[in-house]
């Protein structure tokens, strides 16, 4: 399946975040367990990637910290990769079992997922 | 008064002119039977033809032989082929013997064409079936080659009736030629209530280049392909689904640095149920996964090298209860659609009833592998025809009504009913080399809901409720849940003379999970879509829309444009 993002994604409000807490979000179908559960395609975007993330318990929708780890992060981190590294890393991202996309410290990770280590040099 | 007395004058002659009729110019009839006439419409002219050989087979003319002969040779499917078969028995010429002897032997003719051709023979004094061929004479000559291959539909494949099914010798097309069309038999066992297969290929990308500045190459490719099957008895219900995935990269600019990346999906699972009662099913489940994953990164410095490989392998069976049973009734409203066109066209001879339904899929089930419909349109266009159903020939708006019918692709996934399960899973999950992630036994208690409604021939609702919960998990160890609710409204829309256009949906969806753990709060998210979705063929589309998602307080909006491609989407549904 092919997907594209050409829209945009735009936070809005941030009613229910105190300032000082991490706003987790919640889980996809697949995030704990395995193929039983089943688990949608996600889009192969970064947008996409990144609520995948979000479901599978790698990383919250919003963090609390300045420069730590989210969902906004996520997506600005892939949209800053050059042509060809970022279509492997959401890839990468797509086809991963929700295990193996957790990073150091998830669901409030110090680390990206090893997924986006590709091409990093 | 004067002018009364010509009226009735003229009005006596007219209701006499049958009896003063002079005899049938057949020439006039032969040429107009044999070329459209200038200025004259292709209805009309069908209408004269039809009134000509009438006039021929009236004739007793021998002059006539010949036209009707060639009439009754290749008008299958117009009136007009009947009227010259019965012609020929009236005209009472012998050299029609072969020509009626092989109409009455043809099956795949109409079944009233095939009886008026034995009728005709029988006046002509000859038998309904030719004589034997005579023995080939004893010469040295080799034996003629064999007939060219024909694309046989495939035989029954396990879902039938198993009955050996001999195809037709041809079935004579719009175009004149004769081609092998599907039996116009239900392939489908009694118990069979629906049935459906898809093979889709995908590539998400694929890329491969060189830049000269840089010295960089890179390459990266996303495929897949996934093949399912799924088959409902009165009685039981079982499905199958197999795909592998593969994304693969290769970048290498200038200097030692280089990365690589590999992974590998497959997976492959099945379902089983057994109906007990009205609805009452017990359910088995099983599945498998399996996923190599390699990742390279050599970078400038030799040192800071990133070099791993992880495999992961997924077996679960899930065994439970449930009730109800939703069906893909798309093949079934593809039949009411077609219905529909003709009545519209006042071609309808007759309702469409389940047995004929059912024989209609059949024959779109034996071409569903088909690369091009021609032999769909004229197996159903001959089945119509067999059935009293199609009225004559199919004009030009009924003919392209009749292709957009069967191409259309609102008619694929329509399902119906409901159905709720309860399961328990037994899972073991393998993560070698990822000594940071959980292995070994996982159990759960899964639920599934879906509630499915087709609000006529362009319309439906579709909701799904499904949870998850992990179960029997040691001390100190997290047991996640997760509810997840959708509902979608859809709306098909098609163009004056049927053809699909695309398709409107409007959706909503909540989740709530909790992860269990102290340092995570409780999940809540709710959204909404809306998009329309233009559609190209049978499995091959792109869709646009609009998402708004509340996901623990965050609001999102976004837009999407979505494309898939498809090869291969066949089902049938008996009710």
């Amino acid at each position: 399946m092919r997907s594209l993002l050409l829209g945009f994604a735009l936070v809005v409000a941030t009613a229910a975040c105190d300032g000082t807490e991490d706003a987790d979000g919640a889980r996809g179908s697949c995030a704990s367990g395995g193929a039983l559960s089943g688990c949608a395609d996600s889009p192969a975007t970064p947008e996409g990637a990144c609520w995948r993330l979000v479901e599978c318990g790698s990383l919250p929708v919003d963090a609390a910290g300045d420069g730590d780890r989210d969902w906004g992060r996520c997506v600005g981190a892939l949209e800053g990769l050059p042509t060809g590294r970022a279509e492997l890393v959401i890839a990468c991202i797509a086809s991963s079992t929700c295990d193996e996309l957790l990073a150091p410290g998830s669901p409030h990770p110090w680390e990206w997922p090893a997924c986006f280590a590709y091409g990093d040099q | 008064m004067r002018r009364l007395t010509y009226l009735l004058a003229a009005a006596l002659a007219a209701a006499a002119a049958p009896a003063l009729a002079q005899p049938a110019d057949v020439p006039t009839l032969i040429q107009l039977i044999d070329k459209q006439p200038a200025g004259v419409d292709r209805p009309t002219w069908k209408e004269q033809r039809r009134d000509a050989a009438r006039k021929l087979a009236a004739s007793g003319d021998k002059r006539a032989v010949p036209t009707l002969i060639k009439l009754a040779d290749a008008e299958a499917f117009d009136v007009i082929g009947e009227i010259a078969i019965e012609g020929l028995g009236a005209l009472g010429d012998k050299s029609a013997v072969p020509t009626l002897e092989k109409i009455a032997a043809d099956s795949s003719r109409d079944r009233q064409q095939r009886d008026l051709a034995k009728k005709a023979l029988a006046k002509l004094g000859a038998p309904a079936t030719p004589p034997p061929p005579p023995p080939p004479p004893p010469d040295d000559r080799p034996p003629p080659p064999p007939p060219p291959d024909r694309d046989v539909p495939p035989p029954d494949d396990g879902a039938g009736t198993g009955a050996a099914i001999a195809p037709p010798d041809g079935v004579p097309d719009l175009l004149g030629t004769r081609t092998p069309a599907p039996p116009a038999t239900d392939r489908f066992a009694p118990d069979v209530l629906a049935q459906s297969e898809q093979l889709t290929f995908a590539v998400g990308a694929a890329s491969l280049g060189y830049d000269s500045v840089r010295d960089r190459t890179a390459f990266d490719l996303d495929a897949s392909g996934r093949y399912a099957r799924w088959i409902d008895r009165d009685k039981t219900a079982w499905g199958a689904e197999a795909g592998a995935r593969v994304v693969g990269g290769y970048l290498n600019p200038e200097g030692p640095a280089r990365s690589r990346a590999v992974i590998v999906d497959v997976d492959a699972g099945g379902q089983f149920r057994a109906y007990a009662g009205p609805g009452v099913y017990g359910i088995g489940r099983a599945v498998i996964a399996g996923q190599l994953q390699y990742l390279s990164v050599i970078r400038d410095d030799p040192m800071d090298t990133y070099k791993e490989g992880r495999t992961a392998a997924d077996l679960g069976v899930a065994i439970g209860g449930g009730y109800g049973r939703v069906i893909d009734r798309g093949p079934r409203l593809r039949v009411r659609q077609l219905e529909a066109l003709l009545e519209a066209g006042r071609a309808l001879g007759r309702p469409i009833d389940d047995d004929l339904a059912a024989k209609l899929q059949s024959a779109w089930w034996d071409t569903r592998r088909d690369r091009t419909g021609f032999r769909q349109l004229a197996a159903t266009v001959a089945i119509l025809r067999e059935a009293g159903v199609l009225l004559g020939e199919p004009d030009a708006a009924t003919t392209f009504g009749l292709i957009e019918v069967l191409r259309d692709p609102s008619y694929d996934h329509r399902p119906d009913g409901i159905d709720v399960s309860l399961q328990i899973g037994e899972e073991y999950l393998l993560r070698e080399d990822e000594p940071a992630v959980p292995e070994g036994r996982t159990e759960l208690v899964l639920v599934t809901a879906t509630a499915a409604r087709q609000l006529g021939l362009a319309s439906e609702a579709i909701a799904h409720v499904d949870a998850r919960y992990r179960i029997l998990a040691d001390d100190g160890v997290p047991a996640p849940w997760r509810v997840g609710a959708d509902a979608t409204w859809r709306h098909f829309v098609h163009a004056a003379h049927g053809e699909l256009v695309g398709a409107f949906d409007v959706g909503a969806r909540l989740a709530a999970s909790d992860d269990d753990r102290d340092d995570t709060d409780l999940g809540v998210a709710i959204g909404g879509t809306a998009g329309w979705t233009w559609v190209f063929n049978r499995a091959s589309s792109v869709r646009a829309a609009a998402d708004v998602t509340l996901d623990a307080g965050e609001l999102f909006l976004g837009a999407r444009i979505t494309g898939s491609y498809g090869f291969l989407d066949a089902g049938f549904a008996r009710r």
